[in-house]
């Protein structure tokens, strides 16, 4: 009992944000201070920009190249960073109510929406960098020498924020859906019905071996 | 706003699916004492825990922690409670530094230096100091535990609430567990469930008992161990245990006669209404008929196992 309660200062925060910033700290610390942030990293460099690579790399000399690698990235894209973002959404919450860590953490001054938005902020956050901001740059610096500099950064950035919105809703239905059930299932299956319900990430480009207005969108089952 | 109670609780109850889990407590605990909160599995305990921390809803009565309303100030009573939950459990991949570091992060916006000096002294408090740097993950049941008290103790909580603080405890771990708590009785008061009832005997100033949900005792250690007590001796003989059966129980001032054992001696719990008779008569009656020899013979003090058994079996009853 020799510390001095005079010497340390109390947090004041008062309303919902009772604990935001002690979760928040924790959640980032969880994603960029352990292995977690890294393998997402390369997880999705794996699994898109390995994808384009293959495209690219498959279809050289063939019409149309690199559309359809362009599109393949896209649709694989649109398919696995919901995936990415469901899985581990549901996981951070359910995981923790299951292994008694949530009802720890809850027994501090911590709010239950700053609980949930540290959460959001730091999965949000972490599942941008990963899945979106890296796999961008990386397949954009891959598309700049086949392409002649076709994709301009503004479309790149335009694309990864469409991306992002997209991640963005999975993430936080996953985190909502969590707090309500305790079952997996129940929140993976939800998610799913959601995404296949919802418009896949569709990218337009003026192409110049494909016409004008050829929009590419797909539902469900890309 | 103080009041001479840091919990005071009205008609507390909850209901969870029909299942009636606490019916109408009125608990009430003094600052500065250590209560010891009994019953057996399944009787509210953690129900009512969980109340007091807000982190369950009652669904009748109402609680006052600190005169803080435990409904819609429960915020500010878990700033000043420390909490040890039943089987405690923490983030795998931190240290048990990082840990208390988070812990105090709840409480404590810095300086930094004072934090780590803070978590240091609760990890030399608990005996973890030289496991400080190592993961959570690969702690053992009893090192968990001296963390979970060390997490409910880095605020210098004003309330101590320790849900089964010596559960998963060896016996030298059990005996340093109630060391820590003595030692934090001058700074706080301490609220605390357990089964070990030596442990309540040994440290605590008060005593709640509930059972199927409801309170069925209350009060300090010492008029508890009174309840319901009647002067008891106990006999042990060898020899003629019939005929000394006989003359004990033709005494009027005799009120139960209970064998407790039978193995080549013969014991027996004696209740008397006369406690002077009982001392001077008891052995010559014993060995009025010659043939028996008195192998034992005593006052039966009353410890808090048979007053809890007591309480729980008579309230068992009365449902």
């Amino acid at each position: 009992m020799s510390t001095s309660e005079a010497l340390l200062v109390p947090r004041r925060v008062n309303g919902w944000r009772v604990g935001l910033t002690s979760m928040l700290g924790k959640e980032l610390a969880a994603w960029w201070r352990t292995r977690r942030g890294w393998v997402q990293c390369l997880v999705a460099l794996l699994l898109l920009n390995g994808d384009l690579a293959i495209n690219l790399h498959g279809g050289r000399g063939m019409p149309n190249a690199i559309d359809n690698a362009t599109m393949a990235f896209l649709v694989t894209a649109a398919l696995c960073v919901p995936l990415a973002a469901v899985s581990l959404a549901q996981d951070s919450i359910l995981g923790e109510k299951h292994s008694g860590t949530a009802a720890w953490v809850l027994s501090k001054p911590l709010r239950r929406p700053s609980y949930v938005l540290a959460k959001l902020i730091a999965d949000g956050l972490g599942l941008f960098v990963a899945w979106v901001v890296l796999p961008g740059v990386v397949g954009y610096l891959q598309l700049l020498k086949p392409s002649q500099g076709y994709f301009t950064p503004l479309e790149i950035a335009g694309v990864m924020g469409l991306s992002y919105l997209n991640l963005l809703f999975f993430l936080t239905l996953a985190l909502m859906l969590a707090t309500f059930f305790n079952g997996r299932g129940p929140v993976l299956g939800s998610a799913w019905c959601w995404r296949g319900e919802a418009p896949c990430l569709s990218f337009q480009r003026r192409s110049r071996s494909t016409p004008p207005g050829c929009m590419t969108s797909c539902r469900g089952g890309c | 706003m103080f009041t001479s109670y840091v919990i005071e609780t009205q008609g507390l109850s909850k209901t969870y699916k029909g299942v009636q889990a606490l019916r109408s407590l009125d608990l009430k605990v003094q600052a500065n004492s250590i209560c010891g909160f009994l019953g057996p599995n399944g009787a509210g305990k953690t129900t009512a825990i969980k109340l007091l921390l807000g982190l369950a809803r009652p669904t009748g009565g109402d609680g006052k922690v600190f005169g803080l309303d435990i409904v819609k100030e429960n915020d500010q009573i878990r700033r000043k409670v420390g909490y040890l939950a039943q089987d405690p459990r923490f983030y795998e991949y931190m240290t048990a530094r990082e840990t208390l570091r988070f812990t105090a992060s709840f409480f404590y916006a810095g300086p930094r230096a004072a934090i780590e000096q803070r978590v240091a002294e609760t990890l030399d408090l608990v005996g973890l100091a030289d496991k400080a740097d190592r993961p959570v993950k690969g702690f053992s049941g009893g090192e968990r535990q001296r963390l979970g008290i060390a997490q409910a103790q880095v605020n210098y909580p004003d309330l101590l609430i320790l849900d089964e603080p010596a559960a998963s405890l060896d016996p030298q771990g059990r005996h340093d567990v109630l060391d820590v708590m003595e030692r934090l009785r001058k700074h706080t008061t301490i609220f605390y469930s357990t089964h070990i009832l030596d442990d309540v005997q040994r440290v605590s100033d008060t005593v709640v008992i509930l059972n199927r949900g409801e309170l069925v005792a209350q009060g300090r250690i010492e008029e508890v161990l009174a309840w319901g007590q009647a002067v008891s001796f106990t006999l042990t003989i060898m020899g003629d245990s019939l005929g000394v059966e006989t003359r004990l129980r033709s005494q009027p001032w005799i009120t139960g006669l209970e064998e407790i054992s039978r193995n080549g001696r013969v014991s027996w719990r004696i209740r008397v209404s006369d406690r002077a008779k009982a001392e001077s008569e008891l052995v010559p009656l014993a060995l009025a008929g010659g043939g028996v020899t008195i192998c034992e013979f005593g006052n039966k003090t009353q410890n808090l196992e048979d007053v809890f058994l007591k309480i729980v079996k008579e309230s068992n009853h009365e449902h």
